[in-house]
């Protein structure tokens, strides 16, 4: 009798069943859900890590090789600054060899007559006749020095500005740089490497205030990254009465990480820079 | 508006805060629903059941006071399916028994009236109030489950935390977002619950002291045809009642 349901109770359950339906039916298609009008998803960033770039050096490589010669040994008179002279129609305004504009100085148009001695021609010789110059620049590689050094001048043209340059690899054999070339940005750089090798192999302790435990340890380091000599603790900051008991453990853990981490893979060419590194082990390295 | 049924839990929608839940939060909340769901059903029953009690009793009483003849009232309303009716019946009943014999002891007579009106009247306020502790104990028990619930999930997110070794709110939330969800069913349990009882315990205090008004006056008028008469077999209604 006593949880007989009689025809009202059933009346009340099944308004009650269809209310709670009803409720949560729409509760849950999102009928009082507020929309998320502001898109507060943070847009993706793109990141690079540091410390996997930046092992170049970044002091400039020094040319072994000689530079090009100057083969003007007398060079050309100082030209004023005064404007360039007005194009005439040359056939070949480069290759020619005038140490003087052959419009202010009309008069040596008789010189060309002593083209048959070409010893003497050098300076001189404004000469239209291409064939004749050809023979004269390949017998004489000289007499067209006057026009290379004279384009090097400031004159305000840039005829000639590349000359001396060249394209063939450097003919230098040395590979290091000495040590003191060694930039700020290299040694950050190898500092960031040695912490990105010794860093799966540390495992600080945990307890209370152990992030203030700093340990330095000292490695010497082969030329091929292996350890020249076990590591050892140079210093240990930051030890406080509630840490002390993991300050041993921080050691211990610090000279293990640095001996698990090696051989260190490092760049030869800086190995100046490497063969004795200092890092200072901290809770996060 | 677009209709879909949201199931992910971070969208406050019920399904997906249930969907997401350990089983025993599961268990809680299915519990407390379905204890929701009975609190409801009992607070329109007796909505329904009280008013029509306390309606049928002013009508009844009304035509009581109209009418003269006793036995004809009873023969006209005396089968009433409302507690009124019954407390008359049963009053009526009485009567007839106590008096039907050939010596009529008066004393014992308003007694055994006394006592039938009164056990009729505590019947019908029993029967009223029959599903009342349920929704006393909803009242005061759904809270305390759904905290248990509460506590069980949240107490699972923290070894999900110490698990994961993360502690960024979004491993956090999700489960304590759930644990709490159980926290509030059982409050949407209880807070009706609670306030279904205090209102119908009311109703149903109401309703008993008129029951027992009336089955005071009726007992009055029949005491006074005890007196009245030697031996009277047909009560006579003087209109004074109440």
């Amino acid at each position: 009798m006593a949880f007989a349901i009689d025809r009202r109770e059933g009346t009340g359950l099944g308004v009650a069943v269809i209310g709670h339906v009803v409720l949560f039916g729409l509760l849950s298609v999102g009928f009082l859900s507020t929309p998320n009008p502001l898109k507060l998803e943070p847009t993706p960033i793109e990141i690079s890590l540091t410390d996997e770039v930046g092992l170049k050096s970044e002091a400039p490589v020094i040319s072994r090789e000689a530079p090009a010669e100057r083969l003007a040994e007398v060079p050309g008179p100082v030209e004023p600054d005064t404007p360039p002279p007005a194009p005439i129609p040359d056939p070949q305004p480069i290759a020619r060899p005038d140490p003087t504009p052959p419009k202010t100085v009309p008069a040596p148009a008789p010189k060309p007559q002593p083209k048959a001695e070409p010893k003497k021609t050098p300076p001189t010789p404004p000469r239209p006749d291409t064939k004749a110059q050809q023979k004269t620049t390949a017998s004489q590689p000289k007499a067209q020095t006057p026009s290379t050094s004279r384009v090097a001048r400031p004159t305000g043209r840039l005829t000639g500005i590349i000359d001396g340059l060249t394209d063939q690899p450097s003919k230098g054999k040395a590979t290091t740089p000495q040590a003191s070339q060694i930039g700020a940005a290299v040694k950050s750089a190898l500092a960031a490497e040695v912490i990105r090798q010794l860093r799966p192999h540390w495992k600080s302790p945990t307890g209370a205030d152990v992030e203030m435990l700093r340990t330095q340890v000292e490695i010497r380091l082969n030329r091929d990254g292996s350890l020249a000599s076990p590591p050892r603790v140079i210093g240990q900051t930051g030890v406080t009465a509630s840490n002390r008991p993991q300050a041993d453990l921080h050691k211990e853990r610090a000279i293990s990480a640095a001996k698990l981490a090696a051989p260190f893979k490092l760049p030869a060419e800086y190995y100046d820079a490497w063969k004795l590194i200092t890092p200072t082990f901290d809770r996060r390295l | 508006m677009d209709l879909f049924l949201n199931t992910d839990a971070a969208a406050m929608s019920p399904v997906g805060l249930f969907m997401q839940a350990d089983w025993v939060v599961k268990a809680v909340m299915l519990g407390l629903l379905l204890a929701s769901i009975w609190t409801w059903a009992i607070i329109i029953s007796l909505w329904g059941r009280i008013g029509k009690a306390r309606k049928a009793t002013e009508r009844f009483e009304a035509d009581y006071r109209k009418s003269n003849d006793i036995d004809a009232f009873h023969r006209l309303h005396g089968d009433g399916d409302h507690p009124v009716a019954r407390v008359f019946a049963s009053g009526v009943t009485e009567w007839r028994r106590s008096t039907g014999g050939r010596t009529v002891d008066r004393e014992g007579t308003r007694e055994r009236l006394a006592t039938s009106m009164g056990a009729a009247v505590a019947h019908e306020i029993d029967k009223l109030s029959d599903r009342l502790n349920i929704l006393a104990t909803v009242g005061s028990v759904a809270p305390f489950v759904g905290l248990f619930g509460t506590v069980w999930g949240i107490m699972r997110s923290f070894t999900a935390i110490a698990s994961e070794q993360n502690t960024s709110l979004a491993v956090v939330a999700p489960g304590i977002a759930e644990a709490l969800f159980a926290t509030a069913i059982g409050l949407f349990a209880a807070i009706p619950a609670v306030i279904a009882y205090n209102r119908f315990s009311h109703g149903i205090n109401k309703v008993e002291a008129r029951l027992n008004r009336f089955a005071d006056g009726f007992h009055a008028t029949l005491s006074r045809q005890l007196d009245d008469g030697p031996a009277p077999a047909q009560p006579q209604h003087r209109g004074t009642l109440l």
